[in-house]
């Protein structure tokens, strides 16, 4: 997968290089943003990843260009605002995501996986949704792993719904918070933990292997455990 | 102390006071002039009226005996015991009867009768009489009578009162002019020098402030004047400014020292990284503990962000309408089950499909702040309470628990940033959660405080009630 880079701090530009490059993708940075629209016109890319305060220009006014020049690829901003209105007027323009400096290389690892994957899972719209012997039904509201009925609250549901959507990749605590809650802030307590260790009681305690898995410092994976 | 008086002093006569002052008495005596005049100009005009009146009175009196009589009766009439024509001593005589005079010439140009000093054309005049003594002036016109071209001349003098109220207009414009401008410059000195001097000391007082003695006051008499307004106003505003100074200094001594311990630790943990580096699970220990330090900065920071766009106001501009019980519901469903695993319990009353126009993100971050601090700063095995009910048509938000509440001392200033109960700053938490809960309430116009009765620190927010207008109460006029 080849990634874009525009961002004019060194520090971060040289710290995603790496890290996206470690990741196993194509990382091509520019500091500035018009060589890099320049770039995008002969050679497609799979993600952008764009800073909302470049030299000379504001990121939403490059996100426009990209944008009137027929660019569909997927963009992530970051941006060191916090403020909401930021965010809304990223999502406005055309952006795909929208991360807040400081983040963690993995959640934004996460979130370009997610939004790469989109495309290809259009069943995240079925009503029926299957992982190994797990299947959830979003009419019907109810879960089955193998032969057990999983008796699961709303929340627990919502939860479940969301990873499977996103199986086999990582989810964040923060895209959780996003995804299931329609949080933006940040709680100060455990709240994705309370729910996801609930949900995992339900999951996997009383079967022998787990499809939920911790990844340490990033989220959390559900995958089919007899693959 | 020394007065601080670096702005340059102001004459009186440049003062705005005295300029004024003189503006309106000019403007004053000028009018009182106009007055005078055109009353007097009136009085005169009916007077002149009145004397012509007179003369032909007397023309029409004189033109009957010559109607009756014909020209010697004239003359008779004219004439006095010496003879037809007046001697300039005799003049006297006829003027004590009835102010005229009259002259009564021949075709030829001799005098018949009547005072030979006096002639006039057929035009309305003022003539002089050809007499030594007598200067003053007369209304005189001719007219000729009978058929042998006799020229009656007849004459007025001038009424002592036309000249009389000729001297009061013209000495009356003279003392209007030399006592009434005068005064008003004394009297603009004078107002434009207490009005000077009242605000003389008002911005003193600023000027005081400005060089750093931020307790001083404008002095208020007690006459509630509206110099004592001002200086009202001024001294509310100066108080205001000093609390907010104070809360800044707060602030900022609130910032550094809850940004230095975790610095501090992130600092020793990079220490101890550097010692262990051989010993890859104690790094990665480290690590951890500095990326927990470090996310209690960014959070503070962001907290600190987040407040400042609260407060700025811009978020109203997004207010929608919501449904505030879905977020409650919403928000009590996702930590009912975090209060049951610290071992407490969550109680939900919520009054379905209440309304507000409002932010729904802000308000779920105030009902997430709220709710943290009732889970971490209540007893063990504590009971909390979330209720959304509503009190004479606004929705009233309560989120508390039962123990062990907030010492008194300590209720008036839980809303203030940084501040902390427990003055050692171990427990969790920036110090900002409440604070950040007041401005949200603020924003939305919600009054927030501290149930006193309660046993627990019981937080109540009450929601305006939303305009009667919103809904169309008043659309439809055709009654």
């Amino acid at each position: 997968m080849k990634i874009l880079v525009i961002e004019d701090e060194a520090e971060t530009r040289e710290y995603l290089a790496r890290g996206l490059g470690e990741a196993g993708w194509e990382v091509t940075c520019h500091a500035a943003p018009q060589p890099a629209l320049l770039e995008l016109g002969g050679r497609s890319f799979d993600i952008i990843v764009l800073d909302r305060m470049l030299p000379g220009m504001d990121g939403l006014d490059a996100l426009r260009l990209i944008r009137g020049a027929n660019i569909a690829t997927p963009v992530i901003m970051l941006t060191a605002m916090s403020g909401i209105e930021d965010r809304v007027a990223g999502l406005e323009n055309g952006a795909d995501d929208y991360l807040v400096k400081p983040f963690a290389l993995t959640e934004l690892v996460a979130r370009i996986r997610s939004i790469a994957r989109r495309p290809a899972l259009a069943e995240q719209d079925e009503t029926v949704l299957t992982l190994g012997p797990l299947t959830l039904d979003r009419v019907t509201r109810s879960v089955r792993r193998g032969d057990t009925v999983l008796d699961l609250s709303p929340l627990e549901f919502r939860l479940l719904a969301t990873m499977m959507a996103h199986r086999g990749q990582v989810v964040t605590r923060t895209m959780l918070l996003e995804q299931v809650w329609g949080y933006r802030f940040d709680p100060k307590t455990s709240l994705v933990q309370t729910h996801m260790s609930r949900l995992r009681a339900k999951l996997d305690k009383p079967f022998e292997h787990e499809m939920i898995r911790t990844m340490r410092g990033a989220g959390y994976v559900i995958d089919d455990p007899s693959t | 102390m020394t007065q601080a008086r670096s702005l340059p002093a102001i004459s009186f006569w440049r003062s705005t006071t005295f300029a004024r002052v003189l503006q309106a008495s000019t403007l004053f005596i000028l009018a009182g002039i106009a007055a005078l005049w055109s009353i007097g100009w009136v009085v005169l005009w009916q007077i002149d009226e009145e004397e012509w009146g007179a003369l032909e009175d007397l023309e029409a009196e004189l033109t009957a005996i010559v109607d009756d009589g014909g020209p010697d009766a004239l003359i008779d009439a004219i004439a006095l015991e010496d003879g037809p024509v007046w001697d300039p001593d005799q003049i006297y005589a006829p003027l004590e009867e009835g102010d005229a005079v009259v002259a009564l010439w021949s075709d030829t140009g001799d005098i018949l009768a009547g005072y030979p000093g006096l002639d006039a054309e057929a035009e309305r005049a003022m003539v002089w009489l050809d007499h030594d003594d007598i200067d003053d002036r007369l209304r005189a016109y001719g007219v000729e009578m009978g058929e042998d071209g006799q020229w009656l001349v007849i004459a007025r003098f001038e009424t002592e009162n036309e000249a009389y109220i000729l001297w009061l207009l013209s000495n009356g414009t003279l003392g209007l002019l030399m006592v009434g401008l005068p005064l008003s410059l004394v009297i603009g000195f004078f107002l434009s020098r207490s009005v000077f001097r009242r605000i003389e000391t008002i911005s003193d007082t600023a000027m005081q402030v400005a060089t750093g003695a931020m307790d001083t006051r404008a002095a208020v008499s007690s006459r509630q004047d509206e110099f004592d307004r001002v200086s009202n106003s001024i001294n509310e505003m100066l108080d205001k400014l000093q609390v907010l100074n104070q809360n800044i200094e707060s602030v900022t001594v609130g910032v550094a020292h809850d940004l230095k311990t975790p610095l501090a630790n992130i600092g020793g943990r990079l220490e101890l990284m550097r010692r262990d580096i051989q010993d890859a699970a104690a790094t990665d220990g480290h690590i951890t503990a500095a990326e927990g330090y470090l996310s209690d900065v960014l959070r503070i920071f962001d907290a600190l962000l987040r407040l400042g766009e609260v407060e700025t106001g811009r978020r109203r501009a997004a207010f929608a309408q919501i449904n505030l019980s879905e977020i409650v519901d919403g928000m009590a469903e996702a930590y009912a089950a975090v209060f049951d695993d610290a071992q407490k319990s969550l109680t939900v009353r919520v009054q379905p499909d209440m309304h507000i126009h409002g932010d729904r993100e802000l308000l779920e971050q105030m009902l997430s702040n709220l709710l943290e601090n009732a889970l971490e700063h209540s007893r063990d095995a504590a009971r909390a309470t979330i209720s959304l009910t509503q009190k004479g048509g606004a929705p009233v938000l309560t989120v508390g628990d039962d123990g062990p509440g907030i010492a008194p001392p300590d209720r008036a200033r839980v809303f203030d940033r940084f501040y902390r109960a427990d003055q050692s700053r171990t427990t969790p938490g920036s110090g900002l959660g409440l604070a950040l809960v007041k401005a949200i309430a603020d924003l939305h116009g919600a009054r927030v405080r501290l149930d006193d009765t309660a046993p627990g620190a019981v937080f109540v927010i009450e929601f305006p009630k939303e305009a009667a207008t919103l809904t169309g109460a008043d659309g439809s006029p055709n009654a």
